[in-house]
């Protein structure tokens, strides 16, 4: 099938769905089927056939992507360019596509030094809910013609559109990169990654886990050397980020219930018991709490990340009154039938 | 109650016990930002000081559809501040103090009013600095900044205003507070923090931004590069980043912008250079050291006829200071000037350059460069006199001229001056009448009615069809739904 004939293939197939009332899930390599909420669809759009690289100039730091391409591939063809994709999506079960990957938002340890997902699109192609197929933001770094639809995108689970492909911003790979391991409590990682966060360092990534905390320094031979030195602890040879990023450790195996907790790096909120402490502190992950993370947290957001279908608790924290109508209205204008993945993310949308 | 004008207006200046402008002379100083050519008086002018006082003038104008204007410092140089004939312009210029500064999140928590420069300036003490300095940091404000998603020399390496705002604090047309982002990374939901940075006031009022704080780096050298080839400086650039060099700040100036800066601050710029790049790194004592060595050989073997690095934080200041007053620099030459914004991909920038030397010939005006190279932003500068007949109109002719060229090369018509009244009609180029209609939707979606900042940023498909059939968009007709005019 040729770009243009995929393009027109959705185009049809939303047509027909808007004719006949039929409700659309979108879907990628299905690697993150498990997250957000199961919504309510009557037949699948796939993405996985719509690969490829469309363009990707490595002295622009840009590459653009069809939305089915696997994650394994940008990640591959970046590599023999000396370059990555900073923001580091998850590839739950080895598998994801890229626009699964900005739909979804999550991102990776890597976060915390280059941005997140979405601090990194640069600009999407993608079919609405009229079957327009319509593209925002471009391939350039700086762009304010026009709303920023193409980061409002990332972490839209689908509800807005098709993403047909994506152009965002990649870096070179470091120079050099280590990482180093120190047994320490949960509270004494918590209080030590946040004095690194005050200090120039080159800190890539920060992880706690079973007794241990994680720091990834990354960027020229001499600023990781120094970095290294000044901080210590033993080096580790292991690729326990891409474990930590995937939950790969033991400990998320064995758990029925994943919240993720997003809060300020400093806060106290459910520290003493969270299983995986990552990004500096804004990141906490709790395996199977005795009690629902959201009765008593006070600042930040908690989803409930992985957990049996049967469970109905909300997978995402429940929006005020204000910013969930903006949200109804959004999607009312994106898509005015409703027929892209309704429910996925929340359920009025 | 339906008011009349006249009793509205009262009321309105109570809400602001008194701080407000109404007679004609007063209000001149509000009738234009930056882009002095585009010039309107409002019907009143408002500066609360609270977010009370705000949330009430907007119930206010809502309930009796007024237009509101935001405004902060009036830097903007798109027209996108410039008031309604019919409208309140309110002016943010009272919330100017910093609330907070949370040295463990790093984090500052701010009011719209605050200029750029006085975030980095109050938190330098404690070794921090908010990132994000566009060239007017000493007087654009912090909202304005949320506004237009400004971005500055540095945003190669530290981003736009987009990557350095965690929260803001809003006030929907209707006078209603909401809160956007959070002291976390991220939030739930959809991902309305970023929409609304680059909006131009056209979707709430920002009245208290939170803003992300780094660590000031160790150390800094600034090195001077001179080329006597513009298009020599230009491939350096591209040189500099394949050899996996992301200097903290990249900017390009060509002969004029070189020989306008010289004269106004003396920064000791080669004047017989065609070009300068000035480039910035910042790291530790030793990654600066062998970072530096390396961008000297390849700006050398670009052509480099001089790589001159800064020797103290005195020399340092100088090079930067030519480079961010360029723009007044520029302003001595001519009694008017207008500046572009377009951002291409970097490849492009030998051949732009060529052709808007190009169009500088045919439209008969001059043109200083000066350029974020590193994110491929370019502002020329044209040269023009606004009392000669018809100069206005051959310098907007030149700038469409620039814009519809940056557009054919993949780029955009602006990368961090926003739309505004300026670029509206270059904004039917670049779009389609379906992704047109995606904006009005999502103006729609925050002001069902309209009423902020009314005519900017986006064209209505009726104005496209007026002017858009001069262009064609992707090889399509535009707009063939509508009537030709």
């Amino acid at each position: 099938m040729t770009v243009d004939s995929a393009i027109q293939h959705w185009q049809e197939q939303i047509k027909g769905a808007l004719a006949e009332g039929k409700r659309l899930r979108i879907r990628g390599a299905g690697s993150k089927d498990f997250l957000g909420e199961v919504g309510a669809f009557d037949e699948d759009i796939n993405t996985q056939s719509h690969q490829g690289i469309i363009e990707y100039a490595p002295t622009e730091l840009v590459m653009t992507v069809r939305a089915g391409t696997p994650l394994a591939t940008v990640k591959a063809v970046l590599a023999e360019q000396r370059q990555y994709w900073p923001c580091d999506p998850p590839t739950f079960g080895g598998a994801g596509t890229v626009g699964g990957a900005i739909a979804a938002g999550v991102s990776g340890p890597g976060r915390v030094a280059h941005g997140a997902v979405r601090d990194l699109v640069l600009g999407v192609g993608m079919i609405n809910g009229a079957g327009q197929a319509l593209k925002f933001g471009g391939q350039v770094m700086k762009n304010v013609a026009g709303y920023d639809v193409s980061r409002l995108m990332s972490g839209s689970f689908g509800t807005l559109g098709l993403i047909t492909d994506v152009s965002f911003k990649v870096l070179p790979l470091p120079e050099a990169e280590v990482t180093v391991v120190r047994s320490e409590t949960l509270e004494q990682a918590h209080e030590r990654f946040l004095q690194i966060s005050r200090l120039p360092l080159p800190c890539s990534a920060s992880a706690w886990f079973e007794g241990a905390s994680y720091l990834r320094f990354s960027g020229s031979n001499a600023g990781v050397e120094d970095a290294r030195q000044t901080i210590g602890g033993d080096v580790v040879i292991a690729d326990i980020w891409s474990q930590i990023r995937d939950h790969q450790l033991d400990a998320f195996a064995a758990a029925k219930t994943v919240w993720r907790i997003s809060v300020p790096p400093g806060s106290q909120a459910m520290l003493s018991q969270c299983s995986l402490l990552e990004w500096s502190g804004a990141q906490r992950w709790l395996l199977d709490p005795d009690i629902d993370p959201r009765s008593t947290l006070s600042e930040g957001h908690a989803t409930l990340f992985r957990a049996p279908v049967t469970d109905q608790t909300q997978r995402f924290q429940p929006l005020s009154a204000v910013v969930g109508g903006i949200h109804k209205r959004l999607k009312h204008q994106f898509d005015p039938q409703g027929i892209f993945n309704p429910g996925r993310l929340y359920q009025e949308i | 109650m339906i008011l009349s004008r006249d009793q509205l207006k009262v009321r309105l200046q109570a809400i602001c016990d008194g701080h407000s402008v109404a007679d004609q002379a007063r209000m001149k100083v509000y009738e234009s930002d930056g882009l002095t050519a585009k010039k309107q008086l409002p019907w009143l002018v408002l500066l609360p000081a609270t977010i009370e006082q705000v949330q009430s003038i907007m119930q206010l104008c809502h309930a009796h559809q007024v237009p509101v204007v935001a405004r902060g410092a009036g830097t903007g140089l798109s027209g996108g501040a410039m008031p309604h004939h019919e409208g309140v312009l309110l002016s943010l210029a009272r919330f100017n103090r910093i609330l907070e500064v949370d040295q463990v999140n790093l984090l500052a928590r701010v009011e719209p009013g605050v200029t750029n420069l006085a975030i980095s300036d109050h938190v330098r003490p404690l070794g921090l600095f908010y990132a994000p300095d566009p060239s007017s940091q000493i007087a654009c404000t912090i909202g304005g900044n949320v506004a237009e998603n400004s971005g500055g020399v540095h945003c190669l390496k530290y981003g736009l205003t987009v990557h350095n705002v965690r929260k803001l604090v809003m006030i929907s047309p209707e006078g209603e507070r909401y809160e956007l982002g959070s002291e976390a990374f991220d939030s739930a939901g959809y991902d309305l923090l970023a929409l609304m940075h680059g909006s131009e006031g056209m979707l709430g009022i920002v009245v208290e931004v939170t803003v992300k704080l780094l660590p000031v780096p160790v150390e800094v050298a600034v090195l001077l590069a001179a080329f006597t080839d513009v298009g020599q400086a230009a491939e350096a650039v591209g040189q500099i980043i394949d050899h996996g060099l992301i200097p903290a700040g990249l900017e390009m100036m060509d002969k004029l912008a070189i020989q306008a800066a010289e004269a106004f601050v003396h920064a000791d710029y080669p004047l017989d250079a065609a070009a300068i790049l000035i480039c910035e790194l910042d790291g530790s004592s030793v990654e600066i050291e062998q970072q530096q060595a390396l961008l000297t050989q390849v700006l050398q073997g670009a052509g480099a006829v001089q790589v001159r690095c800064a020797k103290d934080a005195e020399e340092r200041r100088k090079l930067w200071l030519g480079r961010k007053a360029a723009f007044p620099a520029v302003g001595r030459l001519a009694p008017d000037y207008y500046c572009m914004d377009g951002t291409i991909p970097r490849r492009e920038l030998a051949s732009v350059l060529r052709s808007i030397a190009d169009f500088s010939q045919i439209h008969g005006l001059p043109v200083a460069n000066v350029f974020h190279a590193g994110d491929g932003n370019l502002h020329p500068l044209i040269l023009y006199d606004a009392n000669q007949p018809g100069e206005l109109e051959r310098a907007e002719a030149f700038g469409a001229d620039i814009l519809r060229l940056c557009i054919e090369r993949g780029g955009t018509i602006t990368g961090e001056h926003g739309v505004g009244v300026e670029k509206i009609n270059e904004m039917c180029v670049q779009f389609s009448a379906g992704e047109l209609s995606v904006f009005h939707g999502v103006k729609a979606a925050f002001d069902a009615q309209g009423g902020l900042n009314p005519g900017k940023a986006v064209p209505t498909l009726q104005r496209c069809a007026e002017f858009g059939a001069m262009h064609v968009h992707r090889g399509q007709e535009k707009f063939p739904e509508l009537e030709r005019f």
